[in-house]
């Protein structure tokens, strides 16, 4: 595979241009291209595609779209860009296996075929804005969760009364906070080794990562740094100094993506092609030793509507059929926490996921937009309906998914807003308050068993 | 003394006004009213200050100018500002004395005072730029000067055919192998422990700083970070992002604040209060452990010329008697290595540290900015005449520099380039070759024992 070195001299020696000439001359005519070259559309009939031959198509298309494309780098306008063989050794040789953790907690996370026996990789947590008060309980509510493998933690912006801006030396000391937080919530769940895999959520900027997360504030490379482009593929020096710091170090490093419907990839087949590419960006630029997709639609800044669902799965399957890559995805649900709406789009986003062959985060309520917007049973709820649907395909998650989409499509633009997690949890007993009890286990877990025959809560 | 937290929020919400504003209508106007309340006039009799009066007065003179300027933060165009008494009360708290080092190589590094009997904290070594194969030869060099108790490392800004360039990633292998060369040369030395006050010269970003001075990598809390500041009296988020970093770990910083002759501190008067400002500026903002000045004069610069001297001098001695923090001074020659002029320029510099009551610091020929422009015997003669200088006092010192002087400042604009390390000094065997060793031992060594009693090798 191209070295990281050479990496760095294209960095600073490639094809120079504005960043709208990369968006509007190369980016968007190239995928225009391959859209057509290889036929990609979908066809609306399917939510979750079952056609292999389209997921290789995607595939395909996403090689040479990023062939074509590259990456573009803000700081020196210039775009780092490989070759067809390039990108297929990349593809060959990227890592197909990721360590988490320590001890007891050591997790190792592989990628997964489409329609797969296998039990797919569960991530749990959050990484959104939560109040200080609650970080500590949340985390260790989190990691109690035992078929959780590895964690996200949530954000802490405040040091004393200084609140964080981006890349601001407060941002270090809440970063290290967040850090000690983690690992203190996680010691009194009983799992110290449990690897963080989005190091660190405080933290914003790659200078402020790297010095929150350093060993001496309980940094381990057994955790995992996310690598994050900017829409799209496009990439900062800050994030890309992250990258020989971590691979010097042997620490684990993730690619992550937020590709927008609607923005430059354009509609669901773009999205399908992009999402792809990304995986191709993560090898070669980002050094990835795992991924991690979140895509949303612009306009209602989720993923459980059909046209993000589809891009999300076909990509999915085309990245596990060609690359199988460790590979899990985080979507966004637009209903808040503690709602019926919520569960509903978390299904259908956990079938589409699981069935395609990706690990699972738990879907984050409320677009993770609402500060203290989650809770630990978001988190139970994804873990047991991954481990109840092992083994799904496809073609039978369809089926349930056509029954469950109609039931919150038509509120997706005015969701509830549903609670906070002091509102609808006990921090202090770590299970939810009598009313969100009701709710999910009577209504939201007895549904799944008697409509769609799945089973939480088995073993 | 105010927490960190606090100059965080003042860096914050502290007057805004533009960089212009605070350069034109605050830092300018401020220094020509203290200096004309203080009187503070330099009236070149005495190269070396021997008024302990004026010393203090500048003293008080640079609180009050602090008090009324404060430090500007780019980030944000805001002013970090301190009462008087936050000052006084910072001038009080401050670290008196530094750990530095591990095992048999760790030391103390304490303030002294002018004319003291003490003998003068020996930090050797050099920053400038070397070729990436002499790396850790140099290393070893340094470190097998036994007088000298802490080192500063070089810099490496090639990574093979590759350029480094500041702030980009390959900034962080640079830093990681120049920290870890050093290591290896000083483990050649016996000298495992011995702690590097430049952490680390190969990377200009606080990014690439901390990331390749991680622990992992070989950096450790015993050793020291400089935290640079931007001319005058300003600072950056990068900067404090190191102090946030380096305070949350225990680490010791140094603050490295000096003025330009020339700039905007005007004369040698401004420069004298504005460098002993940087001091308060360095314990209060920066956080500092350890202070470092160097500075120079913006046409020539050096730090050889009686302008210069003058006000390094009187800073050193308001910052030993009012603050007595350690302090090291660094100074540049104009004429390159082995030549005469270095060690006559060198030895004024010296004199007029040791003297005054600062840590020692070898030279740097050539104005520092040549690639190879050093050699590890500058750094001995560095070490052996504060040795062979214990004790002098400012009077005494200012009887050698006046017939000093003289020698070489009518060449100091066309100063002798010198030779770079592998023409004059063998690192193979580490000595110098013939003709160098017959210019320091014959020339410059007895030169000083019969001109000036000074015998440097008294053994």
């Amino acid at each position: 595979m191209v070295d990281f070195l050479d990496v760095c001299e294209r960095a600073s020696k490639g094809p120079m241009m504005p960043q709208r000439d990369f968006d509007l001359k190369v980016f968007i005519p190239t995928l225009r291209r391959v859209l057509e070259k290889y036929n990609i559309k979908w066809e609306k009939r399917e939510v979750i595609n079952t056609d292999d031959r389209l997921a290789d198509r995607v595939f395909e298309a996403a090689i040479e779209f990023y062939e074509g494309v590259g990456t573009y780098v803000t700081d020196t306008e210039r775009v780092i860009k490989f070759s067809r063989e390039e990108i297929l050794d990349g593809i060959r040789e990227a890592p197909k296996e990721v360590y988490f953790g320590e001890g007891a907690d050591r997790y190792v996370m592989r990628g997964n075929l489409p329609d797969t026996n296998e039990l797919v990789h569960c991530h749990v947590g959050s990484g959104t804005e939560t109040s200080i008060e609650y970080a500590l309980r949340l985390v260790e509510a989190y990691a109690r969760i035992k078929k959780g493998k590895t964690l996200s933690v949530p954000i802490v912006n405040m040091v004393r009364h200084v609140r964080t801006a981006s890349g601001s030396p407060a941002e270090v000391l809440a970063g290290i906070r967040c850090l000690q937080i983690a690992r203190e919530g996680c010691r009194l769940a009983g799992r110290p080794g449990l690897a963080i895999s989005s190091m660190i959520s405080s933290c914003t900027s790659g200078g402020t990562t790297i010095a929150a997360t350093a060993p001496q504030f309980g940094g381990r490379p057994s955790d995992g740094w996310l690598i994050a482009p900017t829409s799209e593929l496009k990439i900062d020096y800050s994030e890309l100094m992250k990258v020989p710091y971590l691979m010097s170090w042997g620490a684990n490093i993730g690619q992550e993506q937020g590709p927008v419907l609607g923005g430059y990839a354009g509609g669901p087949e773009g999205l399908a092609v992009v999402n792809t590419a990304y995986a191709f960006h993560g090898v070669l630029v980002a050094r990835a030793d795992y991924h991690i997709t979140y895509p949303i639609h612009m306009t209602y800044v989720c993923s459980s509507v059909p046209e993000v669902l589809w891009a999300v799965s076909v990509s999915i399957q085309g990245i596990g059929r060609n690359m199988r890559v460790p590979y899990y995805s985080l979507l966004y649900a637009a209903a808040g926490a503690a709602t019926k709406m919520f569960f509903y789009e978390a299904l259908a986003n956990i079938l589409t996921l699981v069935s395609s062959g990706a690990g699972v985060e738990d879907p984050h309520p409320g677009k993770a937009k609402i500060k203290d917007g989650a809770t630990p049973i978001d988190s139970e709820y994804s873990c047991e309906l991954v481990h109840a649907l092992k083994g799904i395909t496809r073609k039978e998650a369809n089926r349930i998914i056509d029954r469950v989409i109609p039931k919150y499509i038509d509120r997706i633009a005015d969701p509830p807003n549903g609670e906070t997690v002091d509102q609808c949890y006990d921090l202090d007993r770590l299970k939810p308050k009598p009313h969100f009890e009701k709710l999910y286990y009577d209504g939201v877990v007895k549904e799944l068993k008697t409509d769609f025959g799945i089973e939480l809560y088995k073993n | 003394m105010i927490s960190f937290i606090d100059v965080l929020e003042r860096a914050v919400s502290g007057p805004m006004m533009t960089q212009k504003e605070f350069d034109m209508k605050v830092f300018i106007p401020a220094m020509r009213k203290i200096l004309e309340k203080y009187k503070i006039k330099w009236e070149r009799k005495e190269v070396i200050n021997t008024n302990d009066d004026l010393a203090d007065k500048i003293f008080e003179a640079a609180i009050d100018f602090y008090s009324e300027v404060g430090t500007y933060v780019i980030d944000t165009e805001r002013v970090i500002k301190f009462t008087r008494e936050e000052i006084l009360e910072a001038v009080e708290d401050a670290p008196k004395k530094i750990y530095v080092g591990e095992g048999p190589d760790r030391c103390i590094m304490e303030g002294r005072l002018p004319d003291s009997d003490k003998l003068a904290h020996c930090h050797s070594g050099s920053s400038v730029n070397i070729t990436e194969d002499l790396g850790m030869r140099l290393a070893e060099a340094y470190a097998r000067n036994t007088k000298a108790k802490t080192l500063s490392i070089p810099t490496v800004n090639t990574l093979g055919p590759l350029k480094v360039h500041s702030g980009a990633p390959t900034e962080i292998f640079a830093g990681i192998r120049a920290l870890q060369n050093a290591r290896e040369g000083c483990r050649r030395a016996g000298r495992p422990g011995i702690a590097f006050l430049n952490m680390v010269p190969a990377c200009a970003k606080d990014v690439t700083t901390i990331a390749a001075t991680a622990p992992q990598f070989g950096g450790r809390p015993s050793d020291g970070w400089l935290v640079a500041s931007v001319a005058e009296m300003k600072i950056d988020y990068s900067s404090l992002n190191k102090v946030a970093y380096l305070t949350a770990w225990g680490a010791n910083i140094g603050n490295e604040g000096s003025g330009l002759l020339g700039g905007y501190a005007g004369g040698p008067e401004g420069l004298a209060v504005l460098n002993t400002a940087y001091a308060l500026f360095g314990i209060l903002v920066v956080r500092a452990t350890y202070h470092l000045t160097y500075p120079i004069h913006m046409n020539y610069v050096c730090s050889s010329v009686p302008e210069v001297l003058w006000p390094l001098s009187v800073c050193i001695q308001a910052v030993a008697r009012n603050i007595k923090v350690p302090y090291i001074s660094l100074t540049y020659t104009a004429a390159g290595a082995a030549t005469e002029m270095y060690f006559n320029e060198a030895l004024v510099c010296l004199l007029t540290i040791i003297s005054s009551g600062s840590s020692v610091h070898n030279p740097h020929p050539a104005k520092g900015k040549e690639t190879n422009s050093f050699t590890p015997v500058e750094m001995e003669f560095a070490t052996q005449l504060a040795y062979a200088c214990k004790g002098l006092t400012r009077k005494e010192a200012n009887e050698i520099i006046d017939k000093v002087i003289p020698r070489y400042l009518d060449k100091i604009s066309k100063p002798p380039k010198g030779e770079t390390i592998s023409q004059c000094y063998d690192l193979e065997y580490f000595k110098p070759k013939p003709h160098f060793e017959k210019l320091y031992y014959e020339t410059v060594v007895g030169g000083l024992r019969k001109e000036f009693g000074i015998n440097l090798y008294n053994y």
